[in-house]
Protein backbone atom coordinates (compact mmCIF):
# COMPACT_ATOMS: atom_id res chain seq x y z
CA UNK A 1 0.00 0.00 0.00
CA UNK A 2 2.82 2.40 0.87
CA UNK A 3 4.49 1.55 -2.43
CA UNK A 4 1.26 2.25 -4.29
CA UNK A 5 0.91 5.61 -2.53
CA UNK A 6 4.53 6.37 -3.40
CA UNK A 7 3.55 6.01 -7.04
CA UNK A 8 5.41 2.77 -7.73
CA UNK A 9 4.15 1.46 -11.05
CA UNK A 10 4.41 -2.26 -10.27
CA UNK A 11 2.68 -1.90 -6.92
CA UNK A 12 -0.53 -0.63 -8.49
CA UNK A 13 -0.47 -3.49 -11.01
CA UNK A 14 -0.36 -5.87 -8.05
CA UNK A 15 -3.29 -4.04 -6.48
CA UNK A 16 -5.27 -4.40 -9.73
CA UNK A 17 -4.47 -8.11 -9.89
CA UNK A 18 -5.46 -8.56 -6.26
CA UNK A 19 -8.82 -6.81 -6.51
CA UNK A 20 -9.88 -7.37 -10.11
CA UNK A 21 -11.87 -10.43 -9.05
CA UNK A 22 -13.84 -8.49 -6.46
CA UNK A 23 -14.48 -5.61 -8.86
CA UNK A 24 -15.44 -7.83 -11.77
CA UNK A 25 -17.85 -9.90 -9.64
CA UNK A 26 -19.71 -6.80 -8.54
CA UNK A 27 -19.64 -5.05 -11.92
CA UNK A 28 -20.55 -8.18 -13.88
CA UNK A 29 -23.58 -8.73 -11.67
CA UNK A 30 -24.81 -5.15 -12.01
CA UNK A 31 -23.87 -4.33 -15.62
CA UNK A 32 -25.60 -6.70 -18.02
CA UNK A 33 -24.10 -5.34 -21.23
CA UNK A 34 -21.02 -7.50 -21.83
CA UNK A 35 -19.26 -4.97 -24.04
CA UNK A 36 -19.36 -2.37 -21.26
CA UNK A 37 -18.27 -4.58 -18.39
CA UNK A 38 -14.50 -4.44 -18.86
CA UNK A 39 -14.60 -0.71 -19.49
CA UNK A 40 -16.54 -0.15 -16.28
CA UNK A 41 -13.99 -2.28 -14.40
CA UNK A 42 -11.21 -0.16 -15.90
CA UNK A 43 -13.07 2.98 -14.80
CA UNK A 44 -13.16 1.59 -11.27
CA UNK A 45 -9.38 1.13 -11.10
CA UNK A 46 -8.73 4.50 -12.72
CA UNK A 47 -10.86 6.06 -9.97
CA UNK A 48 -9.08 3.98 -7.33
CA UNK A 49 -5.73 5.25 -8.63
CA UNK A 50 -6.97 8.82 -8.65
CA UNK A 51 -8.55 8.72 -5.19
CA UNK A 52 -6.02 6.50 -3.45
CA UNK A 53 -4.43 9.49 -1.73
CA UNK A 54 -7.78 10.21 -0.05
CA UNK A 55 -8.04 6.68 1.40
CA UNK A 56 -7.86 7.17 5.15
CA UNK A 57 -7.58 3.54 6.31
CA UNK A 58 -10.87 3.84 8.20
CA UNK A 59 -12.13 0.73 6.45
CA UNK A 60 -10.60 -2.25 4.70
CA UNK A 61 -9.17 -1.49 1.27
CA UNK A 62 -11.51 -4.14 -0.17
CA UNK A 63 -14.52 -2.31 1.29
CA UNK A 64 -13.33 1.00 -0.10
CA UNK A 65 -12.70 -0.45 -3.57
CA UNK A 66 -16.08 -2.23 -3.48
CA UNK A 67 -17.76 1.09 -2.78
CA UNK A 68 -16.05 2.70 -5.77
CA UNK A 69 -17.00 -0.30 -7.93
CA UNK A 70 -20.62 -0.19 -6.79
CA UNK A 71 -20.93 3.57 -7.36
CA UNK A 72 -19.24 3.34 -10.76
CA UNK A 73 -21.56 0.56 -11.86
CA UNK A 74 -24.61 2.51 -10.67
CA UNK A 75 -23.37 5.66 -12.46
CA UNK A 76 -22.90 3.60 -15.61
CA UNK A 77 -26.46 2.31 -15.40
CA UNK A 78 -27.81 5.82 -14.74
CA UNK A 79 -25.80 7.19 -17.64
CA UNK A 80 -27.18 4.51 -19.89
CA UNK A 81 -30.70 5.36 -18.71
CA UNK A 82 -31.49 1.69 -18.31
CA UNK A 83 -34.82 1.18 -16.60
CA UNK A 84 -34.44 -0.61 -13.26
CA UNK A 85 -35.38 -4.25 -13.55
CA UNK A 86 -38.48 -4.87 -11.51
CA UNK A 87 -39.08 -8.26 -10.08
CA UNK A 88 -42.26 -9.90 -11.21
CA UNK A 89 -42.79 -13.43 -9.92
CA UNK A 90 -45.87 -13.96 -12.06
CA UNK A 91 -43.95 -13.19 -15.22
CA UNK A 92 -40.97 -15.30 -14.19
CA UNK A 93 -42.95 -18.38 -13.24
CA UNK A 94 -44.91 -18.25 -16.47
CA UNK A 95 -41.74 -18.03 -18.56
CA UNK A 96 -40.50 -21.22 -20.12
CA UNK A 97 -37.39 -22.28 -18.24
CA UNK A 98 -35.14 -25.21 -19.00
CA UNK A 99 -37.28 -28.05 -20.30
CA UNK A 100 -35.11 -30.82 -18.90
CA UNK A 101 -34.90 -31.94 -15.27
CA UNK A 102 -33.47 -29.58 -12.74
CA UNK A 103 -30.03 -31.02 -12.33
CA UNK A 104 -27.47 -29.22 -10.23
CA UNK A 105 -25.68 -27.50 -13.08
CA UNK A 106 -28.87 -26.47 -14.72
CA UNK A 107 -30.23 -25.23 -11.42
CA UNK A 108 -27.17 -23.06 -10.90
CA UNK A 109 -27.48 -21.68 -14.42
CA UNK A 110 -31.16 -21.09 -13.74
CA UNK A 111 -30.38 -19.21 -10.53
CA UNK A 112 -27.74 -17.09 -12.25
CA UNK A 113 -30.22 -16.28 -14.97
CA UNK A 114 -32.88 -15.31 -12.46
CA UNK A 115 -30.37 -13.23 -10.51
CA UNK A 116 -30.32 -10.85 -13.45
CA UNK A 117 -33.96 -10.10 -12.79
CA UNK A 118 -33.33 -8.82 -9.29
CA UNK A 119 -32.79 -5.15 -8.59
CA UNK A 120 -29.29 -3.68 -8.66
CA UNK A 121 -29.27 -3.35 -4.89
CA UNK A 122 -30.34 -6.98 -4.38
CA UNK A 123 -27.76 -8.30 -6.85
CA UNK A 124 -25.03 -6.26 -5.19
CA UNK A 125 -25.98 -7.33 -1.68
CA UNK A 126 -26.08 -11.01 -2.67
CA UNK A 127 -22.72 -10.77 -4.46
CA UNK A 128 -20.96 -9.04 -1.60
CA UNK A 129 -22.43 -11.32 1.05
CA UNK A 130 -22.29 -14.74 -0.60
CA UNK A 131 -19.47 -14.42 -3.12
CA UNK A 132 -17.14 -11.98 -1.39
CA UNK A 133 -18.17 -13.17 2.09
CA UNK A 134 -18.34 -9.59 3.28
CA UNK A 135 -20.04 -8.99 6.63
CA UNK A 136 -23.28 -6.99 6.69
CA UNK A 137 -21.53 -4.09 8.46
CA UNK A 138 -19.07 -3.69 5.58
CA UNK A 139 -21.79 -4.09 2.95
CA UNK A 140 -23.65 -1.23 4.59
CA UNK A 141 -20.47 0.87 4.25
CA UNK A 142 -20.12 -0.07 0.59
CA UNK A 143 -23.72 0.64 -0.30
CA UNK A 144 -24.32 3.51 2.14
CA UNK A 145 -27.41 1.81 3.53
CA UNK A 146 -28.19 0.94 7.16
CA UNK A 147 -27.27 -2.57 8.32
CA UNK A 148 -30.94 -3.36 9.01
CA UNK A 149 -31.83 -2.44 5.43
CA UNK A 150 -29.03 -4.63 4.09
CA UNK A 151 -30.34 -7.57 6.14
CA UNK A 152 -33.87 -7.10 4.81
CA UNK A 153 -32.48 -6.70 1.25
CA UNK A 154 -30.66 -10.00 1.68
CA UNK A 155 -33.72 -11.76 3.07
CA UNK A 156 -36.03 -10.39 0.36
CA UNK A 157 -33.64 -11.25 -2.49
CA UNK A 158 -33.05 -14.81 -1.29
CA UNK A 159 -36.74 -15.40 -0.68
CA UNK A 160 -37.54 -14.23 -4.21
CA UNK A 161 -34.95 -16.62 -5.65
CA UNK A 162 -36.19 -19.47 -3.47
CA UNK A 163 -39.72 -18.90 -4.73
CA UNK A 164 -38.50 -18.90 -8.31
CA UNK A 165 -36.64 -22.18 -7.78
CA UNK A 166 -39.63 -23.79 -6.07
CA UNK A 167 -41.94 -22.64 -8.86
CA UNK A 168 -39.55 -24.01 -11.47
CA UNK A 169 -39.16 -27.32 -9.63
CA UNK A 170 -42.94 -27.67 -9.37
CA UNK A 171 -43.30 -26.85 -13.05
CA UNK A 172 -40.74 -29.53 -13.96
CA UNK A 173 -42.44 -32.09 -11.74
CA UNK A 174 -45.81 -31.42 -13.41
CA UNK A 175 -44.25 -31.72 -16.85
CA UNK B 1 -41.76 -17.16 8.41
CA UNK B 2 -39.97 -20.40 7.57
CA UNK B 3 -37.86 -18.57 4.95
CA UNK B 4 -36.51 -16.33 7.67
CA UNK B 5 -35.75 -19.25 9.99
CA UNK B 6 -33.93 -21.22 7.30
CA UNK B 7 -31.90 -18.22 6.18
CA UNK B 8 -30.95 -17.38 9.74
CA UNK B 9 -29.84 -20.97 10.35
CA UNK B 10 -27.79 -21.07 7.14
CA UNK B 11 -26.23 -17.69 8.01
CA UNK B 12 -25.33 -19.04 11.44
CA UNK B 13 -27.59 -16.57 13.23
CA UNK B 14 -29.50 -19.33 15.02
CA UNK B 15 -28.73 -22.86 16.19
CA UNK B 16 -32.30 -24.19 15.79
CA UNK B 17 -32.08 -26.45 12.77
CA UNK B 18 -35.17 -25.96 10.62
CA UNK B 19 -36.96 -29.09 9.47
CA UNK B 20 -38.31 -27.85 6.23
CA UNK B 21 -38.32 -29.14 2.69
CA UNK B 22 -37.14 -25.70 1.54
CA UNK B 23 -33.85 -26.23 3.34
CA UNK B 24 -32.47 -28.28 0.43
CA UNK B 25 -33.57 -25.60 -2.00
CA UNK B 26 -31.87 -22.96 0.08
CA UNK B 27 -28.67 -25.01 0.24
CA UNK B 28 -28.56 -25.14 -3.55
CA UNK B 29 -29.37 -21.44 -3.72
CA UNK B 30 -26.50 -20.58 -1.36
CA UNK B 31 -24.11 -22.76 -3.38
CA UNK B 32 -25.14 -21.01 -6.59
CA UNK B 33 -24.81 -17.58 -5.04
CA UNK B 34 -21.27 -18.37 -3.94
CA UNK B 35 -20.28 -18.84 -7.58
CA UNK B 36 -18.83 -16.03 -9.64
CA UNK B 37 -20.95 -14.56 -12.42
CA UNK B 38 -20.35 -15.62 -16.00
CA UNK B 39 -17.49 -14.09 -17.90
CA UNK B 40 -14.11 -12.86 -16.82
CA UNK B 41 -11.74 -10.06 -17.46
CA UNK B 42 -9.10 -10.48 -20.13
CA UNK B 43 -5.54 -11.40 -19.16
CA UNK B 44 -4.40 -8.01 -20.39
CA UNK B 45 -6.75 -6.22 -18.02
CA UNK B 46 -4.07 -4.88 -15.59
CA UNK B 47 -1.95 -3.70 -18.52
CA UNK B 48 -4.96 -1.93 -20.04
CA UNK B 49 -5.72 -0.22 -16.74
CA UNK B 50 -2.12 0.95 -16.45
CA UNK B 51 -2.17 2.19 -20.06
CA UNK B 52 -5.28 4.25 -19.32
CA UNK B 53 -3.75 5.66 -16.14
CA UNK B 54 -0.53 6.54 -17.99
CA UNK B 55 -2.54 8.26 -20.73
CA UNK B 56 -4.49 10.27 -18.15
CA UNK B 57 -1.30 11.22 -16.30
CA UNK B 58 0.46 12.33 -19.49
CA UNK B 59 -2.65 14.31 -20.45
CA UNK B 60 -2.60 16.07 -17.11
CA UNK B 61 1.14 16.80 -17.52
CA UNK B 62 0.47 18.31 -20.96
CA UNK B 63 -2.34 20.35 -19.38
CA UNK B 64 0.06 21.59 -16.70
CA UNK B 65 2.66 22.59 -19.31
CA UNK B 66 0.00 24.36 -21.38
CA UNK B 67 -1.19 26.20 -18.27
CA UNK B 68 2.36 27.33 -17.41
CA UNK B 69 2.96 28.47 -21.01
CA UNK B 70 -0.35 30.35 -21.00
CA UNK B 71 0.61 32.04 -17.74
CA UNK B 72 4.04 33.02 -19.13
CA UNK B 73 2.46 34.34 -22.33
CA UNK B 74 0.01 36.39 -20.27
CA UNK B 75 2.83 37.81 -18.12
CA UNK B 76 4.98 38.72 -21.16
CA UNK B 77 1.95 40.21 -22.88
CA UNK B 78 1.17 42.27 -19.78
CA UNK B 79 4.72 43.64 -19.55
CA UNK B 80 4.77 44.52 -23.26
CA UNK B 81 1.38 46.17 -22.99
CA UNK B 82 2.48 48.25 -19.98
CA UNK B 83 5.69 49.36 -21.78
CA UNK B 84 3.74 50.32 -24.88
CA UNK B 85 0.98 52.15 -23.03
CA UNK B 86 3.45 53.96 -20.68
CA UNK B 87 4.39 56.35 -23.52
CA UNK B 88 0.81 57.49 -23.80
CA UNK B 89 0.40 57.70 -20.03
CA UNK B 90 3.37 60.11 -19.66
CA UNK B 91 1.96 62.24 -22.45
CA UNK B 92 -1.36 62.28 -20.68
CA UNK B 93 0.28 63.22 -17.34
CA UNK B 94 2.11 66.10 -19.02
CA UNK B 95 -1.06 67.37 -20.59
CA UNK B 96 -2.83 67.08 -17.20
CA UNK B 97 -0.14 69.19 -15.43
CA UNK B 98 -0.48 71.82 -18.14
CA UNK B 99 -4.19 71.87 -17.48
CA UNK B 100 -3.57 72.34 -13.73
CA UNK B 101 -1.18 75.25 -14.38
CA UNK B 102 -3.72 76.92 -16.51
CA UNK B 103 -6.25 76.93 -13.68
CA UNK B 104 -6.46 80.39 -11.99
CA UNK B 105 -7.10 80.08 -8.27
CA UNK B 106 -8.87 82.83 -6.29
CA UNK B 107 -6.40 85.12 -4.40
CA UNK B 108 -8.06 84.40 -0.99
CA UNK B 109 -7.48 80.69 -1.32
CA UNK B 110 -3.83 81.15 -2.20
CA UNK B 111 -3.14 83.48 0.77
CA UNK B 112 -4.98 81.13 3.17
CA UNK B 113 -2.93 78.17 1.90
CA UNK B 114 0.32 80.07 2.54
CA UNK B 115 -0.91 81.19 5.97
CA UNK B 116 -1.84 77.70 7.15
CA UNK B 117 1.35 76.23 5.73
CA UNK B 118 3.34 78.82 7.66
CA UNK B 119 1.43 78.11 10.88
CA UNK B 120 2.01 74.36 10.58
CA UNK B 121 5.71 74.90 9.93
CA UNK B 122 5.93 77.26 12.92
CA UNK B 123 4.19 74.76 15.17
CA UNK B 124 6.55 71.99 14.12
CA UNK B 125 9.54 74.29 14.73
CA UNK B 126 8.29 75.28 18.23
CA UNK B 127 7.70 71.65 19.11
CA UNK B 128 11.16 70.78 17.86
CA UNK B 129 12.82 73.61 19.83
CA UNK B 130 11.05 73.44 23.21
CA UNK B 131 9.22 70.17 23.69
CA UNK B 132 11.70 67.65 22.32
CA UNK B 133 14.81 68.95 24.28
CA UNK B 134 12.84 68.88 27.56
CA UNK B 135 11.74 65.29 27.07
CA UNK B 136 15.32 64.34 26.16
CA UNK B 137 16.60 65.93 29.41
CA UNK B 138 13.93 64.05 31.41
CA UNK B 139 15.02 60.83 29.80
CA UNK B 140 18.65 61.49 30.72
CA UNK B 141 17.71 62.16 34.37
CA UNK B 142 15.65 59.06 34.59
CA UNK B 143 18.50 57.04 33.09
CA UNK B 144 20.89 58.48 35.69
CA UNK B 145 18.45 57.73 38.50
CA UNK B 146 18.09 54.15 37.47
CA UNK B 147 21.83 53.71 37.35
CA UNK B 148 22.05 53.40 41.16
CA UNK B 149 23.64 55.36 44.08
CA UNK B 150 27.15 55.36 42.62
Amino acid sequence: MAEVLAGKHGAFVQLVEQFQGLVSHLVFRVVQNQSDREEVCQDVFVKVHKQLKTFQFRSRLATWISRIAYNTAISHLNGRRQPPVEYDLEQITQESGPAEDMREMQLKAFIHEKLKRLSTVEKSVLTLYHLEEMPVREISQVMMRPEGTIKSDLFRARTKLRKMITAEENRCMIN
Amino acid sequence: MHDKLIQEWLDGATTDRPSDADLATYRRLYQALAQAPEGQLSDAFPARVMARISAIESESKVDQIVNILALLAAAVGFVLLIGYSAQYVTVDLASMSNMLYSITLPSGLVSQTWLYTGLVCGLIGWLDKYIVPRSKGRNRRSQRGSAGPC
